[in-house]
């Protein structure tokens, strides 16, 4: 009988124990928070509708950093390559040289890739620390984007109707670009889970030592999650550009702090190995509800970073003090 | 191979520092003029420094830009430096900072430089290019809420960040201006925001001022950038009947500014009558012509200026009253800036 019971109790302790619920429970908490706060505003399905269009390609991004994160590495250039490989295909289409919204994500796609695939070069071959490495190759991105661009932005009339209206349509009631983040999630369980490159990116940053000694190309793991890394930033680029109707050459700095952030809320480790596209998304969208909420409910402008920082801190904080305290419980739960 | 790719890397980095900076000032005897940007990157910016480039032809001398990556005052206070060891005659700066330059402008002015300010003035500028006076900008801000709004009704601002030095004193002119005539009593000013001239957080403003202010009839945008975003939020927002104002970049706005659009009308000056304008005025300073407040030099574009007190900057000189673009001038501005 006690046994029994024990049996049950573990199971849907087994369910509150997890990471993401413990964060699940983060996000209910400051929601209700801020529903109070802007007397009710908050939940509403155009609010929601608005920060899932606006922060969709903050979320995509997210899922390309998960990736780098869980092989121990770092990619600060995203902006950048969001910025190059959106202005690419704005110039693109600006001349007339691609038909169609799909062509021009296409080639925003192809540019981020080419960005990745340089940056995982530079990290595996040459050996130079990803921090360092994609410091440089920020700075060299965002130049090339200032330079192909000769400083001029692209603006809405010369970017395609259809390229335009893609990011404000939706299907089944959900924007067209917050299905890119569905997608790409999917893509993202599927990929970790049940591919053997997926379990591979994790063994790569959990245990680096034995994933050599057991034959596994760490090279070769390295050069390709920084490439689809790039390639999802190229992606955020044509979300972006299609989104604000704008290609500017500063777009999107300082992006990369927020989706570390993200990916942090979401209880990726930065020392590799840890962390799930499920807890990547919560994370995107509890950044989402923070930068969205705090001057709906009426905080002071010179606030509000302030209030960012500290917000995404309390976060991590109860996330981690939860996660803790789960762990704990399920030790004592060993023992007997 | 890691060296190689070391190598390699740092190459590549140095020729894009390289590649940022135009071509180095001349030799003896050349007589060089350099301008100073706020950032690298801005159209408006890169519009004012071909005007400075023109005139500087027109007066037959040489004519440097160097300008930071970001809007970094440090950056700058480098980039003046190299600029007074490399001999140039004078520098126009448009300042990232209302007061970090202030020595060394004033070391540069020691050494027999020539510096003015434009587009942003700070401390230690001699002479202050203003693209237009506070109040004017303030003026015709307050008057297109009054007649988008129908003379009465709620109205937001929706400003760059919060620290920006240009947008705060226009803001605060609004102020002014609205609380001392009475013909703007009805105007119910609901808040000011900052988007930080970032297309993601204007977005997130300027809907969030939708849902808090529903009979919202006009949002106020002082910046190009937040100008741009907003317009484009509004005309995205399915039977949203806001009108936005602002000021804007005519090549930028196209698609939005118009009669039965969501701006009908916006203002913006000229940044190349500024650009051109400040060399002009070096030269004119340089020449001796410019004398006390109030003394009046006819530039070689045949354009008279007329010195005025500055603040901070010793004397200033105002390029112009705000240029309205409306649905019938739009499409003829946007080809030229």
């Amino acid at each position: 009988m006690k046994n029994k019971l024990l049996q049950k109790n573990s199971k849907l302790s087994e369910l509150f124990r997890s990471r993401e619920a413990s964060l699940l429970l983060v996000m209910i908490l400051l929601c209700a928070l801020i529903q109070w706060r802007s007397n009710g505003a908050f939940l509403s399905n155009i609010v929601i509708t608005q920060l899932t269009q606006n922060y969709a390609y903050t979320a995509v991004l997210a899922f390309g950093m998960l990736l780098v994160l869980l092989i121990g590495g770092i990619d600060i250039s995203i902006g950048a390559i969001l910025a190059l490989s959106g202005m690419t295909g704005s110039l693109l289409m600006r001349d007339g040289f691609l038909p169609n919204a799909t062509s021009v994500y296409a080639v925003s796609i192809a540019v981020g890739l080419l960005c990745g695939l340089v940056i995982g070069l530079i990290v595996a071959k040459g050996k130079v620390i990803p921090i360092i490495a994609t410091l440089g190759m920020q700075y060299i991105f965002r130049g090339l984007t200032y330079a192909i661009s000769d400083t001029k932005w692209v603006s809405s009339d010369q970017m395609l109707a259809s390229y335009k209206n893609f990011a404000q349509g939706s299907f089944l009631g959900i924007n067209n670009l917050f299905w890119i983040v569905i997608i790409v999630f999917i893509a993202m369980i599927v990929f970790l889970r049940w591919t053997s490159f997926g379990r591979q990116i994790y063994a790569a940053g959990s245990n680096p030592e034995a994933v050599k000694i057991s034959g596994i190309n760490l090279d070769r793991v390295k050069i390709i999650v920084y490439s689809i890394n790039g390639a999802i930033a190229g992606l955020a680029g044509a979300m972006y550009t299609s989104m604000y109707a704008t290609a500017q050459g500063n777009m999107a700095s300082g992006a990369e702090m927020d989706v570390i952030a993200a990916c942090v809320i979401g209880g990726v480790s930065l020392n590799g190995g840890q962390g799930t596209p499920l807890g990547v998304l919560l994370g995107a969208i509890t950044i989402a509800i923070i930068s969205k909420s705090l001057s709906l409910v009426g905080i002071d402008a010179f606030w509000q970073q302030a209030l960012k920082g500290g917000i995404i801190l309390l976060a991590v904080l109860v996330n981690v003090l939860v996660q803790r305290r789960n762990n704990r419980k399920a030790l004592e739960g060993r023992e007997i | 191979m890691k060296k190689l790719i070391a190598l390699l890397l740092a190459v590549l980095m140095a020729f894009s520092l390289v590649a940022c900076a135009d071509a180095p000032a001349g030799g003896d005897g050349d007589v060089t003029y350099a301008i100073v940007c706020k950032d690298a990157s801005n159209p408006y910016m890169s519009r004012m420094v071909s005007g400075f480039k023109t005139a500087c032809e027109a007066l037959g001398v040489k004519c440097i830009e160097k300008s930071p990556e970001t809007t970094s005052v440090d950056d700058q206070i480098t980039i003046v430096n190299e600029l007074v060891a490399q001999n140039v005659k004078a520098i126009a700066i448009a300042a990232n900072d209302a007061a970090a330059l202030e020595a060394t402008l004033k070391a540069a002015r020691d050494k027999g430089v020539a510096v003015v300010t434009l587009d942003s003035d700070t401390k230690g500028s001699q002479m202050f290019i203003n693209q237009a006076g506070v109040t004017q900008v303030a003026q015709v801000l307050v008057d297109s809420v009054y007649d988008m709004t129908g003379g009465e009704g709620e109205f937001a601002v929706l400003s760059a960040s919060s620290t920006a030095t240009n947008q705060n004193s226009w803001i605060a002119a609004m102020k002014t201006i609205i609380e001392g005539d009475a013909k703007y009593a009805k105007l119910k000013w609901v808040e000011t925001v900052y988007g930080d001239d970032e297309s993601q957080k204007s977005t997130d403003e300027t809907q969030n001022l939708m849902t808090k202010y529903p009979n919202l009839e006009v949002i106020c945008c002082p910046t190009t950038v937040g100008v741009l975003a907003c317009a484009q939020t509004v005309q995205n927002t399915e039977g949203c009947k806001i009108k936005v104002a602002g000021l804007g970049l005519p090549s930028e706005m196209k698609d939005y500014v118009g009669d039965d659009k969501v701006c009908p009308y916006m203002y913006l000056w000229n940044p190349i009558d500024v650009g051109s304008c400040a060399a002009y005025a070096i030269d004119a300073i340089l020449d001796g012509k410019v004398g006390e407040v109030g003394t009046k030099f006819t530039a070689e574009n045949e354009t008279e200026y007329e010195v005025m007190a500055g603040d901070p900057a010793d004397q200033q000189i105002i390029v112009g009253p705000p240029f309205a673009f409306n649905g019938d001038n739009i499409a003829d501005w946007a080809t030229v800036y």
